[in-house]
């Protein structure tokens, strides 16, 4: 990382309440779908990213800058196993927000295409669902009450899958 | 794409059933493969629960890694052919997709022609994990190896119930596959199972449970060159003589279980075994299987193998590299001279407390031993006693004399259901040799079982 700050070069993220955010390119490469727009040339000076507000957008960054900082996997076979405990304990309390962040959190995440944000946050949406009862799950995650099923429904839904209810 | 103004509702309305519309179901937004990796992070059974929870959900499970089929017992024919339409279906619409893991529960009047063709769709969707069960019924089941001869994703395979397995010696069976368990399925006879085992050219790990004679299986031989864990059980209310040969010569873990059943083990060359838990009766050459395993490095005795050996006084050989024990015993003096045989033993776990516990009129003599088994004060680190009782006046002279030898010790637990304080005071009062030494006791229930742990005091003196 410090061999390449001699050209940090610095990218603009807009949020959708026209925040904007000054990063070094090399945070803003962690998201695939923003490398891509960079490599195809197709990236202003500025990047409007309309559908992830000021909160969920510094959260990313964030993370991207940590993920960043750290060194990367396949770079080095033998990177000490400090960094990796490092990171994993940033990534535990990263997680600790409450569900509606993480959900833009995953939303915006996949719209940028960061893997290992996807992969943190779908971890952490399992985490907390495990062992739940449909109610309290629907609950959880504020699942719209008017998708829910026919009494019908839920029957045959319930047989289709009748060893997992026993 | 998502609401910000409605997020300060979200919160404050929760329990409104009015503002229901105005809540933000963000997460059933997201495409389906993000709704899948959250369900593949799940145990099965939560995935799968999933379909109840709105329209949004309900397919969902349909397109996990894995496919649990179970055909309901006692259903109509109407009911049983739309379960099989409904897997029928699912195979379909999840197309080429992978099937990682397939479990498939039968039925007694099970369709096994519907069945094997989901076994062969299975099989071309690279399967890794296949679980098939049989109810024990009327029926005995063929399994097809024909599907299976060249499948070359299949990693680990369980067969269960009323299947029978006819395996002819030419056959090369599951290029991958490293595990099998193999649970109260019926064989064509001894050559069948020998011939499953050979086939297997990378097998690693076999788990063998047989059942009653049932079974065409009178001499098992366990004939590998890959194969490094074997477990073998025997069910109780098997009662014919059994012969178990073991040829494995890369084994390290093995675990052997034939409570109150004369089953003669015997292993053609010592395998360089890690660990072995043997729990049987006595058999003519019970002190054989014990050389042949002599080099592990951990050791389960269970208190019908102590018996065995006790009973006989056998002698045992000597265990170069064993350094934990895990033990059940009755006797102090056999348990001394099994420690003498163990120069390197540093951990010990003694099963529902110590020998004697008792028989109070041991009580004191343990002191009366002329020397201690050279483990104790040389190698000795962690001494474990569980005990489902209260600790008698009997073992505490063990226990005294197990700290008094122990130069090295760095922890005694002690885990019982019941000790009384006096009891625990004068534990901490015996003059222990190490200076190390941390006593731990755990008592009560398993609820509410919570450690009093007491810090290393130093040596004390013998008084």
């Amino acid at each position: 990382m410090s061999t390449s700050s001699s050209s940090s070069k610095k990218i603009v993220l807009k949020s959708a309440d026209n925040e904007t955010f000054e990063i070094d390119e090399i945070v803003a490469l962690e998201s695939q779908a923003i490398k891509n727009m960079i490599e195809d040339e197709c990236a202003d000076n500025v990047i409007p990213l309309g559908n992830i507000d000021s909160k969920t957008l510094s959260k990313i960054i964030e993370y991207c800058k940590k993920h960043a900082e750290s060194p990367k996997k396949d770079d080095n076979a033998d990177i000490d196993e400090k960094a990796v405990e490092d990171l994993k304990s940033f990534d535990a309390e990263f997680a600790k927000v409450d569900m509606p962040l993480i959900q833009d959190i995953l939303m915006a995440a996949n719209f940028l295409n960061i893997d290992n944000l996807i992969g943190l946050m779908c971890r952490t949406i399992a985490d907390r669902i495990k062992g739940k009862t449909p109610e309290e799950i629907r609950k959880i995650l504020n699942i719209n009450k008017n998708d829910l099923l026919s009494p019908e429904q839920e029957a045959k839904a319930r047989e289709e899958n009748s060893w997992a209810f026993d | 794409m998502i609401l910000r103004s409605s997020k300060a509702l979200k919160h404050s309305s929760e329990h409104s059933p009015v503002a229901s519309t105005d809540c933000e179901d963000i997460i059933s937004k997201l495409p389906d493969v993000l709704l899948i990796h959250i369900l593949s992070l799940l145990p099965d059974a939560d995935a799968c629960r999933t379909s109840v929870l709105s329209k949004r959900w309900k397919d969902l499970w349909v397109f996990l890694p894995y496919l649990h089929v179970v055909i309901p017992n006692n259903s109509t024919i109407e009911q049983a052919n739309e379960y099989y339409d409904l897997v029928d279906k699912t195979l379909a619409v999840r197309d080429d997709m992978p099937i990682r893991r397939f479990f498939l529960y039968c039925s007694s009047e099970c369709d096994y022609k519907r069945v094997h063709d989901w076994l062969r769709i299975v099989v071309l969707r690279k399967v890794q994990i296949l679980e098939l069960t049989c109810p024990r019924d009327k029926h005995r089941v063929r399994f097809s190896w024909d599907l299976f001869k060249t499948c070359n994703s299949l990693v680990e395979l369980t067969l269960e119930g009323d299947l029978e397995l006819d395996v002819a010696k030419d056959n090369i069976l599951f290029p991958c596959l490293k595990k099998l368990n193999l649970v109260s399925v019926i064989y064509s006879g001894d050559e069948s199972f020998v011939n499953l085992i050979t086939s297997c050219h990378v097998l690693e790990e076999l788990f063998l449970k047989k059942r009653d004679c049932t079974d065409n299986l009178k001499k098992i031989k366990v004939s590998s060159t890959s194969l490094k864990r074997l477990r073998i059980c025997f069910t109780m209310d098997y009662a014919n003589d059994c012969e178990v040969v073991i040829d494995a010569p890369k084994l390290e873990y093995l675990y052997l279980l034939s409570n109150r059943m004369s089953i003669n083990y015997s292993l053609t060359k010592p395998p360089p075994l890690v660990e072995a838990y043997v729990s049987t009766s006595y058999y003519s050459s019970i002190a054989e299987l014990f050389t042949s395993i002599s080099c592990a490095k951990m050791m389960t005795l269970t208190y019908w193998t102590v018996s065995a050996i006790s009973s006989m006084n056998l002698d045992m050989p000597i265990f170069p590299n064993l350094v934990k024990l895990i033990i059940h015993i009755e006797r102090w003096d056999f348990l001394l001279k099994l420690l003498s045989n163990m120069p390197n033993l540093e951990h010990i776990t003694f099963l529902d407390g110590f020998p004697d516990r008792k028989q109070s009129y041991y009580c004191g003599k343990a002191e009366s031993v002329v020397l201690p088994p050279d483990c104790l004060p040389f190698k000795m680190k962690e001494i474990t006693i569980l005990n489902y009782d209260t600790i008698t006046d009997g073992e505490l002279s063990y226990i005294e004399h197990f700290l008094k030898h122990s130069v090295n010790l760095e922890k005694l637990r002690i885990n019982a259901h019941n000790i009384c304080s006096k009891r625990a005071e004068q534990i901490l009062t015996f003059y222990h040799a190490s200076n190390l030494c941390q006593i731990e006791f755990m008592w009560g229930t398993k609820r509410r079982r919570r450690p009093r742990r007491y810090k290393p005091c130093g040596p004390r003196k013998l008084d």
